[in-house]
């Protein structure tokens, strides 16, 4: 078991030193360099010169990568070239808000999103199956700035009942941010939950029709007993990590939700450090979402091992 | 803020109808869109200074006043020399800093000293560099003497960057704000929710409002998403579009504010064919700027202007007439050579939002002359390094300055940013006595000439200056129609809801 | 019902036996077709297309021209759908605004389904060292946030919404790599190779004649999917303002020009939201109908 985890975290980190390194490649593929992309107008003569010199630009690629490397490895991502603050000063809050809308609707979506799954699956192709089923399509379909906008449109802006945008200042407890991000937290619960539902009911049908929930059922053991005690942990085990990859792909997708809201997490930097043209600090919110995005599904896979008592004694599994 | 939606959210938990206006102590909420993305600094003087708290946290020696002249503030009068090299302003009495300290020249000479250091990097540097050495004679009274005569120094003072900070301050007053203004800091948080309140000692007496919120909304569409529901009471810019969303509304009051913003296309009279005056009169006398103000910007979105930098708020700005002229503009092409009209090419950007269109707007205008224009769009990026400054026709804009400082930034012969490459001794003579000339009529008159010389022989088409649309709730009082760089927080004051 | 065998990936006996792709099609829609959501989906997918072909025909205004006198008018007879906040014609621009964001995505899916199928294949059947370094890589590749690299790309490369193309594809793909290695390794493992191996058949004959069938229906129900999620990728670039830029109608820039107005003129959002969603839904209905009749289980897996 202690291999299984030393084995998942040495390859996340090695994914990790992989996207560190693409992202640099590609900021340096990237016509014009930081400074001519972040100075404009004023891109001319000392200026520029002291620009480049302070970001160390008159150096050759590759020794810029290993010292921006080495920095990486110490914690240090630099500074931002717009804000003009260590960029984990920045990034450190954001990434903080980001996780918290994250985890929040996740809180909500999951279990939500299990429990209608488990019963669209068990009703499957009745009634409760085609409203579930078609809702969770809409939800997956319709995009969510509409569905965010909407919100608004109709809870802030006609009642009154939440704020449109988010309004909070940096330092905002979680107490203080909760009120704040009920729409957000809707928008995004509603269409990781449509996600995870359709995997979730497909897993159910699957395990309904398997052999020894069949023989359960000709043995004469009560419905209820055959979904709770036999089909549903055989169900969902083989699903959690797809669901970490749902939520996982989900997460790189609130960038729109954080737009719409105002929500001050990675995404909105995102879109502003784009803008400014603040190439370091693209490059560390671009490690900071694969980091995101490698944690859950550490997470996901701790898990199955945690559940999964054959897996717990069983050592290799399959890269894919 | 902190705790206005937890409240609210609570109460329309336990109350699902009366949560529509729970009574609030006076507080104004400003949207802003955090340009500097937290690097905003509370020093006034900084490339970054944080415009609204700057704004109600200081004075300045002067203030302007709507005719645009400068009125007294923490100078309650001032004197000059002959020459117009030497100045005498006399302080206030009793104004004290947030801090508790008492105003005194000392004060006065330490911030203007900080606005010239050049390590600070402030861009009011350049304006203020004419000035010397700065005293303070008694404990009330400061003396500026000037490198070069300047018969308009308190407009340069009025530049919105010169608050007076205390003695020493120079490495603190970013974090602290200690100014003498009418609002003092509580938080600073730029990328949040900055808090200031009501200082109660502030010489005017205190202020309409108790509390001052400058709420970061960095995108467009969710500020007028906040102003909508309610969470915000004052946009700084709406464009005219927005105007419909709150015109006609009882619950907000739209201003419409005339700026000296401008954007404009200039050609280099260092270069074919813009290097014949007649071409570029030519060029400038197609154009219908009524028509142009219309199709770019809508109905009011700008006043036409007549090829002048200095907007028709500035004390200088030289009024005149320029309707369209094809007929001459075609007699004085071929007088150039042209007889068959002339192509030209345009470059433009999106780097802003009217350049496309007013491009459009003018090739379509000046065809009826047999002006062949060729508009290229080229990429937003590396357009103020490769392309403005570097090919003959170029779109350009420019923020509001007064007109002393426009005419030398971007015409004076060999400026750096003189975008048309345009050498007119006369116009540089003609700013240089302005500057020394004493006598307020005869000064104007300069001023009026140069910018006639810009008219006759310049390479800058200024079709308009820009309006900018303000939009506030109804429950602010006090809040005049002025230019939107000098705003008087202090007066303002707001009506909370009964109920 | 009687669709029991949904358990694999793929079910041997559906296609194996027709040796000409075409002589299956018609089986097949039919299938899709008697299912009212296949039904559904058909229809939405190709009033869509449709519409791409013949709106720039019939759409009754210019699609740029800007009208000051008639800024977000509500519908009239004039306007159908009213006009937007520059006075242009919301139904002209809705007929049109899926235009772009079609062709893009559904070239960019199509070389993703393609790349990265040949890929996964190729890898599940040569196996050992150089897949699994492979695979490694693509695992990496995964957690690179795609949505980035596209602003970032868009942002600072210029080229336009075109060269959302090459990138849109490249990371689709890459997920599809996985896909198609899968599809090929259980599908090689299947019995009907194995028989065909005992036969004695080459492996050439194997490969284009047993697996490719299977392996096209795992890959068209892959490219139907990746299909509709590029569509809300692209709307969501577009809203963001990062996708097709002004003036060119596109719904993604048309919902987010128009979601300040929202209060006052629904109809410039309302229009597009329904087209955009319509499309994508059927789009979304038609592969889960395809995946049915192919038996081809799609929803068992993450997006992405």
């Amino acid at each position: 078991m202690l291999k299984i985890l030393v084995r998942r975290l040495v390859s996340a980190l090695f994914t990790l030193a992989f996207v560190a390194v693409v992202v640099f490649a590609v900021a340096e593929a990237l016509p014009g360099d930081a400074c001519t992309a972040y100075l404009g107008r004023l891109a001319q003569g000392e200026r520029l010169d002291n620009c480049r010199a302070s970001l160390d630009l008159d150096q050759p690629a590759a020794k810029r990568f290993v010292h921006w490397a080495r920095d990486l490895a110490q914690g240090d991502l630099g500074n931002s070239l717009k804000r003009k603050k260590p960029i984990e000063e920045i990034v450190g809050p954001r990434f903080r808000n980001t996780v918290i809308l994250g985890t929040v609707a996740a809180l909500i979506g999951i279990p939500l999103a299990i429990v209608l799954g488990v019963f669209a699956g068990v009703y499957r192709d009745k009634i409760p199956d085609f409203v579930i089923s078609g809702v969770s399509l809409l939800a997956m379909t319709i995009p969510e700035f509409v569905i965010a906008t909407l919100l608004i449109f109709v809870f802030a802006i006609s009642f009154q009942w939440f704020p449109a945008v988010t309004i909070l200042p940096t330092d905002a407890g979680i107490r203080e941010i909760l009120p704040n991000i009920v729409l957000p937290v809707i928008t995004l619960a509603f269409v990781m939950t449509a996600h995870i539902l359709r995997i979730t009911r497909a897993s159910v049908i699957d395990a309904m029709h398997s052999e020894y929930v069949k023989m359960a059922t000709l043995k004469g053991v009560p419905f209820r007993r055959v979904v709770f005690r036999h089909m549903l942990p055989s169900a969902l085990l083989p699903t959690i990590n797809i669901v970490a990859l749902t939520i996982a792909w989900l997460l790189s997708g609130v960038v729109v939700i954080e737009k719409v809201f105002n929500y001050p997490g990675l995404g909105t930097l995102i879109i502003q450090s784009i803008f400014d043209r603040d190439l370091p600090l693209v490059q560390a919110i671009a490690l900071m979402f694969a980091l995101i995005y490698i944690a859950v599904n550490l997470i996901a896979d701790l898990l199955v091992i945690l559940l999964n008592p054959k897996l717990r004694s069983q050592v290799s599994g399959e890269g894919g | 803020m902190r705790s206005r939606f937890t409240g609210r959210f609570m109460a329309c938990l336990l109350l699902l109808s009366a949560c529509a206006g729970l009574a609030q102590a006076a507080t104004l909420r400003l949207a802003y869109d955090a340009g500097f993305g937290g690097a905003e600094s509370l020093d006034p003087y900084s490339p970054t200074r944080f415009f609204f708290t700057t704004q109600a946290m200081y004075n300045r020696l002067v203030r302007q006043e709507d005719d645009g002249s400068a009125g007294p503030d923490l100078a309650t009068s001032w004197s000059v020399s002959g020459d117009a090299r030497t100045w005498t302003f006399h302080l206030r009495d009793g104004v004290r800093f947030h801090s508790g300290k008492l105003l005194s020249a000392q004060d006065v000479v330490y911030s203007l000293y900080h606005a010239l250091d050049p390590e600070r990097g402030s861009p009011v540097r350049s304006t203020l560099k004419i000035m010397d050495r700065i005293e303070a004679v008694d404990r009330l009274t400061v003396r500026i003497h000037l490198k070069s005569a300047h018969a308009d120094l308190p407009l340069l003072l009025l530049d919105q960057r010169c608050g007076i900070i205390p003695e020493g301050s120079a490495d603190s007053i970013e974090r602290t704000g200690d100014g003498t203004g009418p609002f003092r800091l509580v938080e600073n948080d730029p990328e949040g929710v900055t808090v200031l309140e009501a200082n109660p000692g502030y010489w005017e007496g205190p202020p309409g409002v108790e509390r001052v919120e400058i709420v970061a909304i960095p995108d467009q569409v969710a500020q007028i998403q906040a102003m909508l529901a309610g969470q915000i009471d004052y946009l700084p810019s709406i464009n005219r579009r927005q105007l419909k969303l709150f015109e006609n509304h009882p619950g907000y009051i739209v201003q419409t504010i005339r700026t000296g913003h401008w954007p404009g296309m200039v050609m280099r009279t260092d270069m074919v064919p813009f290097d014949d005056p007649n071409v570029r009169r030519a060029m400038r006398m197609v154009v219908d700027r009524e028509d142009m103000v219309r199709l770019v910007l809508g109905e009011g979105g700008g006043e036409p202007s007549c090829d002048t930098p200095v907007w028709a708020g500035d004390k200088y700005h030289a009024q005149r007439h320029c309707p369209q002229d094809v007929g001459q503009a075609k007699a004085l092409l071929s007088e150039a050579g042209y007889p068959d009209g002339i192509d030209v090419d345009l470059y433009t950007s999106s780097v802003d939002k009217s350049f496309v269109s007013m491009a459009e707007v003018y090739q379509n205008q000046a065809a009826s002359a047999g002006i062949r224009v060729k508009i290229h769009q080229v990429p937003a990026d590396g357009y103020w390094t490769d392309t403005w400054m570097q090919e003959p026709f170029v779109a350009t804009r420019w923020n509001q300055r007064p007109a002393d400082q426009i005419l030398n930034e971007a015409f004076r012969s060999g400026a750096a940013w003189n975008e048309t490459y345009w050498h007119n001794a006369q116009f540089d003579r003609a700013l240089d006595r302005a500057r020394k000339e004493v006598n307020e009529k005869r000064r104007r008159e300069l001023y009026v000439r140069t910018q006639q010389l810009l008219y006759d022989d310049g390479g800058a088409l200024i079709p308009f200056h820009l309006n900018v649309n303000r939009v506030f709730s109804s429950k602010l009082r006090n809040l005049p129609p002025e230019t939107e760089l000098f705003v008087r927080w202090q007066y303002i004051g707001k009506t909370e809801n009964e109920e | 019902m009687r669709v029991a065998t949904q358990t694999g990936p793929v079910n041997a006996g559906a296609a194996s036996a027709g040796p000409g792709r075409f002589r299956r099609v018609k089986p097949v829609m039919r299938t899709i077709l008697s299912r009212p959501s296949g039904m559904a989906g058909a229809v939405l997918v190709t009033f869509h297309l449709l519409l791409v072909i013949i709106a720039p025909v019939i759409a009754p205004y210019d699609v740029t021209q800007q009208d000051a006198d008639r800024i977000l008018e509500a519908p009239s007879m004039a306007h159908w759908m009213g006009t937007d906040s520059l006075g242009r014609d919301v139904l002209s621009r809705t007929m049109l605004g899926g235009q772009v964001s079609i062709l893009i995505t559904l070239a960019a899916s199509l070389i993703a389904a393609v790349w990265g199928g040949a890929v996964g294949v190729s890898l599940g059947l040569v196996g050992g060292r150089i897949d699994e370094v492979c695979m490694r890589l693509v695992d990496a590749f995964l957690a690179i946030p795609g949505l980035l690299f596209l602003l970032l790309i868009v942002s600072f490369a210029g080229g336009g919404v075109f060269a959302l193309i090459p990138t849109l594809s490249f990371f689709n793909g890459i997920s599809v790599v996985r896909i198609g290695r899968g599809a090929a390794q259980s599908v090689a493992a299947r019995d009907f190779i194995t028989a065909a191996r005992v036969r004695g058949h080459h492996s050439r004959f194997i490969i284009f004649r047993e697996m490719l069938p299977n392996l096209q229906d795992i890959l068209l129900v892959e490219w139907a999917m990746r299909w509709s999620w590029m569509m809300l990728a692209f709307s969501s670039l577009s809203f963001l303002g990062f996708g097709a830029s002004p003036p060119t109608p596109d719904w993604g820039l048309m919902i987010s020009d128009s979601r300040e107005f929202l209060t006052v003129a629904p109809w410039a959002g309302f229009w597009p939201a329904l087209f955009l969603s319509t499309l994508i839904i059927g789009i979304n209905l038609f592969a889960d109908a395809l995946g049915k009749a192919l038996y081809v289980d799609r929803e068992n897996r993450a997006p992405g």
